[in-house]
This record gives C-alpha cells, sequence and structure tokens, in this order.
C-alpha cells in the first residue's frame, strides 16, 4: 500500500475552473512579465523618440491605410512630442510599478484581458495626440475612453466599483458627443477633415465660441473641470493604483490637450469671453477640488481631488494667457501658456508618483482609510519618504517641481495686472491669483493632514502596525519620479526649454528666458540653483554646531508628554476629521454631510457607539441628482404610453396616420 | 566676488544678532504695562543660549521629520529674511529669488512644523498643526494680495525693486493688512498668545510641545526671524527711506542702523497692540483676516488710480 499525497487545493480548484497562486509561481506569471515587458519597451522607445525630436527639432508625418478605404493621418509636432514626454515618462514608471502590483491579481477571472486592455490603453494615448485627421482622433479617443472604462471596473464584484465606472463610462460618453461636435463644427470651417488651423476671417463670433465651447465641455469632461468632474472622485478610488496613477497623470491632461489644440492651434482669434469662461472654470475647479479633497478621509479620493483642483490651476494659466492674448499682451499670452505647459508635466509627475505610492500602502495595509492607519513612516520608510517628496510637490513648495510651473503663473498674473490698462479685466485676473493663493494655502492643509495622519505619530489599527515595506520593484519607480521632481525643482531649464518650444510654435513668441542657473521671466528672476546652495551651505554650518552640542550634551528617549497619565493610546491622537473640522466648520455649507450614528450592543453590559461620517460631492448633489430626479419621472409618465396592449399600440399607429394626413395633404 | 559673499555676510550675521532683541522689546513693554519689572530685553538670547546647552528629551514615538523640521524651520526663515533688501536697500539673494518664492519658502516651514507637531502621536501636537494650518490658509490671500499690489504698482516682483514707486496712501493700507498677517504668521495677540499655558488656547506653543533643548532653541530663532521678516519688509519697503548717499562701508552699516531703529519702533507698535487687545475667539480670526484682505485689495484698487 502506498499512501497518495495529492494536492487537494489545486484539484480542486482546477475542477472549479479557476488558477491558484501556485500555478503563476511555477509559469513565473508569464502573462504579467510579458506584459509589462512590452508596456516597457514601448513608453522606452517613445521616451527616446520625444527627445530625440526635441533636442533635434525633426517631425514627422505619416499615413495609415486601415482596410475599409481609411486613411488614418498621424504626425507630430511640438505639442505633441511635449505629450509624449510626460505619457512616456509616467508611462514607464507604471509599466515597472505594475509587474509588482499587479502580481496578486493574476488569479482573477479576466486578467489577460486586463493586460491587453492595458497594453491597448497605453498605445492608445499616443496616438490621440499623433491623430491629424478628425477620424483618426476620435477612433483612438473612443478606444481610450473604452479600455479605460474596463481597466476601471477591473474589481467589479463589488457593487459601488462597478456604479463608480458606469458613471464614468456615461460621462466620458457626454463629453465625447460634444467633442463630436466641436470636430463637426471645425469639419464645417476648415472643409476638409484634416486638422489644421481655420480661417477666421469668414467666421461670425458666435460660431466661433459655439466650436470652443462645445470643445470645452467635451474635453472639460474628461479633464475634470467642475462641473463636470463628478467621474473622477468615484472612478480613480475603484480603479487599481497603477490605473489609477496612469489615468489621472495623463489621461486628464488629454482633455487639457483637446482645449489646447482647439483654443490656441484651431480657432486662434482669442475671443475674450472664452478666456473668461476659461479663467471662471479654472478658479471654481480648483476651490471646490480642494474644499472637498479637505475633508475627505481616504487617502485616493482626496488624491482624485487635488488633481481636480491641479486641473483647475493648468485652466486658469491657460484662461490668464487667453485673456492676454486677446487683449493683445502677446508677453504674458506667451508666459501663462509656458506656465501651464511646464505645470501640466509637473502634475503628471507628482500625481503618478503619489498614486503609486497610495497603492503601495493599500498592497501593504489593506486599506487607504487614513483614519486607521498611523505610523507608516517607520514600518515603510522608503515608500514614506518618496510619498513625502510628491506631497510637498504637490503643494507646489522650493526645491521641488510643483514650485516652477507656480512661480511663472504668479508672474504671469502680475504682469497681467499691471498690463491690463482696464479695471473691467484686470480685477478678475487679480483676483484669480488670489483663489490660486488660497488653493495652494489648502492643499498644504489637506497634505499635511494626509501625510500626518497616515505616515506620523502611532498606527491606529492592527493592519497598519503589520505593514512591511514592499520589495524594490514597488518602490524603484517612485523613487525615480521622486529624484525627477526633485531635480526639475532645482534645475528646471531642460523643461523651460521644451516648453518654449512648443509656446513658440503655437504662439510664435516665447517669454521665459534662462541663464546658466536662473530662469527669468518678465523682469525677475529665480535661481534656485543659487538658494539652494545657500540653503545647504548655512544649514550644513548649523548641523555642524548642532552636532558639537549633541556630542556634549546628548539625546535621552522618553514617552511623548501625556502630562503623568502614562495611558496614551493611538486613538487619543488626532484623527483625519479632527484635523479639519475648523474647515468643516467654516465652509459647513459648501459640503453635503452624511452623518449617522449607530449604538452596537455588545454583550449584556457593554454598549458600543459607531460614528460613521463621510462627505459627498455637492456639485453632484445640486446639479446632477436634481437632473437624474427630472429625468427619471419624465421617463417614469412616458411610460404610461406603453400599456403593454398590442390593441393601443395599434390605436397609436391608426391615431399618427389621422394626423399626418390632416397635416400634410 | 568677494564683497558680495561679505555682503550676504554681514547681512546673515545682522539677521541672527538682532531679531530676538525685537522679541525682548515685545516682553519687556507687555511687562512694563502690567506694572512688573520684568526680565532685561536681552533676555531671549539668554534663553537661546540655555536652551543650546541641555539635553534634548525625544519621544520614543518620534521619526526622522521631528530631528528635521528644526532645520527647514529655521533655514527656511532665515533665506526669506535674506531675500529682504537691508544694505543700501538691496540685498544679494533677493536678486535670485522673490516675493513668490518668499511666500512658498515661509509655507515650507510651516508644513514642517506642523507635521512634526503630528509626529509624536499627542493630542496637542494634532491640535496645534490643524489650527496653525487653518489660520494660514485664511491669512495667505491677504498676504499674497499685498504681493501682488506691490508688484503690480512698480512692475517688479524682487523685494529689491518692489518697494519702488510706492505711494504713502496705499502704502498704508497694505502696512495695516500686513500687521494682521503679522500677528497671525507670529503668533501674537489678537491671534494667538505667545504666554499662554493652558493646552486648549494654544496654537504655535502646541506645535512645540515635545521639543526641547537645542532643537527648542533652533525653533525660538526661527521664530524671531520670520517676525523680523514681516517687521524688515514693513520697515524698508513699505516704509522706505530714502537714499543716504553714503557709500562704502560706512553706508550699509548706516543702512542697519537705519532699519535697526525703524524695527524698533514699529516692534513697539506691535507691543501696543498686544498689550491692548485679548485674543479673540478661534472662529472669529476669519473675521480679522477678512478684514486684512480687504485693506490689502483696497490698497490694490487705490493703486490704480496712481497708474494713471
Amino acid at each position: 500500500m502506498y499512501t497518495l499525497d495529492l494536492p487537494t487545493e489545486q484539484i480542486v480548484s482546477h475542477l472549479k475552473g479557476g488558477k491558484t497562486m501556485d500555478t503563476y509561481d511555477q509559469r513565473g506569471g508569464m502573462a504579467l512579465k510579458s506584459a509589462c515587458l512590452l508596456q516597457t519597451f514601448i513608453h522606452a522607445a517613445f521616451l527616446l523618440l520625444s527627445v530625440y525630436m526635441l533636442i533635434y527639432k525633426k517631425f514627422f508625418t505619416f499615413s495609415v491605410a486601415l482596410p475599409l478605404n481609411i486613411k488614418l493621418s498621424l504626425g507630430t509636432d511640438h505639442l505633441t512630442v511635449f505629450f509624449f514626454l510626460l505619457i512616456s515618462i509616467l508611462g514607464l514608471c507604471v509599466s515597472l510599478y505594475s509587474r509588482g502590483y499587479l502580481r496578486p491579481y493574476q488569479t482573477e477571472k479576466h486578467f489577460n484581458a486586463f493586460l491587453i486592455l492595458y497594453n491597448l490603453f497605453g498605445i492608445s494615448l499616443y496616438f490621440v495626440v499623433m491623430a491629424r485627421d478628425i477620424f483618426g482622433f476620435l477612433l483612438f479617443w473612443e478606444l481610450m475612453s473604452l479600455t479605460s472604462y474596463f481597466l476601471v471596473i477591473f474589481e467589479g464584484h463589488k457593487d459601488e466599483i462597478l456604479k463608480s465606472g458606469l458613471m464614468y463610462f456615461v460621462m466620458t460618453h457626454i463629453g465625447t458627443v460634444f467633442i463630436i461636435l466641436a470636430f463637426f463644427m471645425l469639419y464645417k470651417h476648415t472643409g476638409d477633415i484634416y486638422l489644421s488651423r481655420v480661417n477666421m476671417a469668414a467666421l461670425s463670433r458666435g460660431e466661433i465660441l459655439t466650436a470652443l465651447l462645445s470643445a470645452f465641455i467635451g474635453f472639460g469632461t474628461k479633464a475634470g473641470l467642475v462641473p463636470l468632474h463628478v467621474w473622477l472622485p468615484k472612478a480613480y478610488p475603484s480603479a487599481p493604483s497603477n490605473i489609477a496613477s496612469f489615468m489621472s497623470g495623463v489621461m486628464t491632461k488629454l482633455g487639457i490637450y483637446g482645449i489646447i489644440r482647439f483654443a490656441f492651434y484651431y480657432y486662434p482669434q482669442y475671443p475674450l469671453s472664452f478666456g473668461f469662461i476659461l479663467l471662471a472654470a479654472g478658479c471654481i475647479s480648483a476651490v471646490i477640488g480642494i474644499t472637498h479633497g479637505l475633508v475627505q478621509s481616504d487617502i485616493k479620493r482626496f488624491l482624485a481631488y487635488t488633481s481636480i483642483e491641479n486641473i483647475g490651476i493648468i485652466t486658469l494659466a491657460l484662461g490668464v494667457s487667453y485673456i492676454s492674448l486677446s487683449l493683445g499682451d502677446r508677453v504674458v499670452g506667451a508666459l501663462a501658456f509656458t506656465a501651464a505647459l511646464i505645470h501640466i508635466l509637473n502634475h503628471g509627475i507628482f500625481k503618478g508618483l503619489l498614486f503609486m505610492g497610495a497603492g503601495n500602502i493599500l498592497r501593504s495595509t489593506k486599506t487607504t482609510n487614513m483614519e486607521v492607519l498611523g505610523g507608516l513612516i517607520k514600518k515603510m520608510p522608503k515608500t514614506s519618504a518618496f510619498f513625502f517628496i510628491g506631497a510637498l510637490s504637490a503643494c507646489g513648495l522650493p526645491p521641488l517641481n510643483g514650485f516652477v510651473g507656480e512661480w511663472l503663473l504668479y508672474k504671469g498674473i502680475i504682469k497681467a495686472g499691471a498690463d491690463i490698462g482696464s479695471t473691467l479685466y484686470s480685477v478678475p485676473v487679480v483676483v484669480s491669483g488670489i483663489a490660486l493663493a488660497f488653493t495652494g494655502a489648502l492643499a498644504a492643509y489637506g497634505f499635511v493632514k494626509t501625510l500626518g495622519i497616515t505616515f506620523l505619530g502611532l498606527p491606529r489599527s492592527e493592519e497598519a502596525e503589520k505593514a512591511k515595506e514592499l520589495p524594490c520593484l514597488m518602490v524603484f519607480p517612485i523613487g525615480a519620479l521622486s529624484v525627477l521632481c526633485l531635480f526639475i525643482g532645482v534645475y528646471p531649464n531642460f523643461i523651460v526649454t521644451f516648453a518654449n518650444q512648443v509656446t513658440d510654435s503655437a504662439l510664435f513668441t516665447h517669454s521665459v528666458s534662462q541663464s546658466a542657473f536662473t530662469i527669468s521671466a518678465v523682469g525677475g528672476n529665480l535661481s534656485m540653483v543659487v538658494l539652494a546652495a545657500f540653503a545647504l551651505i548655512f544649514g550644513l554650518l548649523v548641523f555642524g554646531f548642532m552636532g558639537y552640542k549633541a556630542q556634549r550634551f546628548g539625546t535621552r528617549f522618553y514617552g511623548t508628554w501625556d502630562c503623568g497619565f502614562d495611558g496614551l493610546t493611538s486613538r487619543m491622537q488626532f484623527s483625519g476629521q479632527g484635523f479639519i473640522k475648523t474647515v468643516n466648520r467654516l465652509l459647513s455649507g459648501t459640503f453635503v454631510v452624511n452623518k449617522r450614528i449607530r449604538y452596537t450592543k455588545g454583550d449584556l453590559t457593554s454598549e458600543g457607539i459607531r460614528f460613521d461620517i463621510h462627505f459627498d460631492d455637492n456639485v453632484e448633489k445640486s446639479i446632477y441628482t436634481p437632473i437624474k430626479e427630472l429625468v427619471r419621472i419624465m421617463t417614469s409618465r412616458a411610460q404610461k404610453l406603453q400599456q403593454g396592449f398590442i390593441q393601443i399600440y395599434l390605436a397609436y399607429v391608426f391615431v399618427a396616420l389621422i394626423l399626418l394626413m390632416v397635416f400634410y395633404l | 566676488m568677494f564683497i558680495k559673499l561679505t555682503h550676504l555676510l554681514l547681512q546673515l550675521l545682522f539677521i541672527l544678532a538682532f531679531a530676538p532683541f525685537l522679541t525682548g522689546i515685545i516682553k519687556k513693554i507687555k511687562s512694563k504695562s502690567q506694572h512688573r519689572k520684568g526680565c532685561s530685553v536681552f533676555q531671549v538670547y539668554y534663553d537661546i543660549a540655555k536652551l543650546f546647552d541641555k539635553e534634548v528629551v525625544k519621544s520614543n514615538v518620534t521619526s526622522v521629520i521631528t530631528d528635521i523640521a528644526p532645520y527647514v524651520a529655521f533655514i527656511t526663515a532665515v533665506t526669506a529674511a535674506m531675500c529682504v533688501p537691508m544694505l543700501s536697500g538691496y540685498s544679494l539673494l533677493g536678486a535670485f529669488g522673490d516675493a513668490v518664492f518668499i511666500i512658498y519658502v515661509l509655507v515650507l516651514g510651516r508644513v514642517f512644523m506642523a507635521l512634526a507637531a503630528l509626529d509624536a502621536g499627542s493630542t496637542f501636537g494634532g491640535m496645534g498643526s490643524s489650527r496653525e494650518m487653518f489660520i494660514a490658509s485664511l491669512v495667505e490671500p491677504a498676504f499674497v494680495m499685498m504681493l501682488f499690489t506691490l508688484g503690480v504698482g512698480s512692475g517688479h516682483t524682487s523685494l529689491n525693486l518692489m518697494g519702488a514707486g510706492g505711494h504713502v496712501l496705499v502704502n498704508t493700507f497694505l502696512i495695516v493688512a500686513l500687521f494682521i498677517v503679522l500677528m497671525a504668521e507670529t503668533s501674537r495677540i489678537p491671534v494667538d498668545d505667545p504666554a499662554t499655558h493652558l493646552e486648549l488656547t494654544m496654537v504655535h506653543e502646541a506645535m512645540i510641545l515635545e521639543y526641547s533643548g537645542r532643537q527648542l532653541a533652533l525653533i525660538h530663532w526661527a521664530n524671531t526671524v520670520k517676525q523680523f521678516f514681516f517687521i524688515a519688509f514693513i520697515a524698508n519697503i513699505l516704509l522706505p527711506t530714502a537714499d543716504l548717499g553714503v557709500s562704502g562701508i560706512g553706508g550699509l552699516l548706516l543702512s542697519l542702523g537705519i532699519l535697526a531703529v525703524k524695527s524698533v519702533l514699529i516692534t513697539m507698535v506691535i507691543a501696543f497692540i498686544e498689550v491692548k487687545s485679548v485674543k479673540t475667539r478661534f472662529f472669529s480670526i476669519p473675521n480679522l483676516t477678512s478684514v486684512a484682505f480687504v485693506f490689502a485689495f483696497m490698497g490694490f484698487l487705490i493703486s490704480f488710480i496712481y497708474r494713471g
């Protein structure tokens, strides 16, 4: 007799049709490895291509012939290559990150389909910015939207993820309708399907504004401008973190790409009203984005709202540029345009970094709810350090890269305020600068809360205590992006050169000049290298002095000051909601607060109280919910027409026939 | 090149040496107004020196943020103060960093102090940190509006050149706004009482509750330097004195002396305000900062008249 040692689990799961992790470990996860390798190659190729094209200024156009006699024309110019740079930098890091992040997903049902869609999504981004005719653009735009929908709902066994995906799907297609309308007007005005500048002389103001507005609404839905942003805070937390990182860093910028194409390349007439629309949308998005983001307890939802805020800042910059150009001031126009471009690149880098960091936290602690985290800086030091750098970049603090775009934007606003003669136009621009300052300060508040509650202090739950640092494959891409943040922040000259090239191609002038270590714009200099050198040297002197004192007088470790109570627990720390209670109280009218208190009975003698609070989007509640209700009421009224009896339908046909005969004969 | 380095060093040493004196003046005036003899005006120097020679007691909950934060606060405050024109209407670093840089560098210092407050895992830190960030976000628009007015009026954002072409009426409104900003940023009454012992009413003190020894010395010094930055801003940019035409090292020392006199006068005004008012309720602070914003905005509108 011999005993059989059967691998029971594998047999059972094989009979059930599923796969276990063992299967993948033996095969080494070939699908995942090859998919990520393919992505890495594509992105690296485009990165090298874009750097080559930017340095040597060689661009190309070509046509692709598809079956059914369709010819797509693709081409590159300065703006396209600038976006190549953004997509490839972030895509490279995300594909390296995905290799590690997606490993536990390998047993999911549709994982291979997910990988194919992920690759398609990455490729479609490049082709959207390369498209040079209307059909190509719409084809790749739809491809991008559809693939991203499936990527968002990958974990669709949870109900709310499906709902968020549905909202994203509906919103993006509403946007596509407006984009098609805008392209239709472009076709009408240019006379052919190739995307090129319109002959402005033949058009009336109303026609130009209609085209620009439909483009603005359509592309603004993808970009996430208020009030078309409601899908963002739902879709990003639902998507897997590498997808959210890629989407937030790149896909929303493609909405801005569309707006830039229409406003600055195809219809360069610069009607003033559109400039004010851009400015107002930017200010409102920035302020609403950050105020809603401040009060969130979920890290990914907070990051989604700060994405909305930064898109608002970029649109604000475009608005300042547009207004200046329409009032004849090309210097400020070019300056604000360059600021917008630099902020596009910088935001892609640090937001991608932050979302991947959030993915690390999710992988390590199984949650992104900051109310149950804490003390992660000691458990995950590398992720924490890189997340800190990304967060400080997002606040726009020197010497990191977020500051460069904001500096240029402030210079542009101040010069616009000085140059614009009439108070009527100058005051809104300056007030938008104040809105910018306000959102910057609130962003600092929000990031201090997120960083402090998540990473510092004591762990608030067991998962946070058991958190571990992640393998190198998931930490290295975040580290690379952090180093890039620091490098661009201290030495922004490369990025400024590239952005100047794009500004030259669009506006035929550029306003930001640079010398060895300085960038200067309209009479002000910024030399981060000199300032950082001063700070570093002075810092070293202080450090040396403190080290001398430390050697003489030492350090002693004790507990946190607890007034002699000796029973400090982690629940006695501040929570995230407590941290922003002041803002909650000040701006309580602008939020939709859902509070719930539940009493739970343990055994006969103990009773627990549970308090849940979460903040919903006010725009959604005040605009979208009434519209949904209206549609629901109208359709349920219209439903009374469908009684289900064929006799009644025949009667409808008869009545319609009589009416037609009466009216047309 | 060598001369520029000596100028840099001279301004640096002046900032570091003079800043604690102003805090001492405020304390002396407060104690005299309470009919106390009070400690000497140089007491802040003695306190900082004493703290440098004491042992640091650190909580075992804290991380590297607690160690970094005093350095960041100190270096950012000094960098901001170095950009203010002090030597005959000129500062070396002011040619490289301008007003926008200063706004953000102060925010950097504040962010690190707020993070360090949360680091120890105590309630006091979170409380002080959240209040400090809240006040900062309210006071930021007023400060930026003031810088916009100066920048739009003079056409430059470098602090060396911003004071040019200012008009008395505009500057009056901006000075009122900047006084309120100063009181909010440096935790003076009526925004925050720096001498309170009640944690319930602390804003800034609650953030540094866990610090001791040489780290606390750096933080105190950083606060005095930050206060001196705002005072020097008022003194040299909003109340500029004419160029007296003395050149060379004598001219530099004369300009520093004039700055010292102006700073002492401004400090006495701050102390007077501190003596005469009380700490407001926390949720009345938005009212105060709105007043600052309105004054700065009125200054901006008035500057339009003088631009022609």
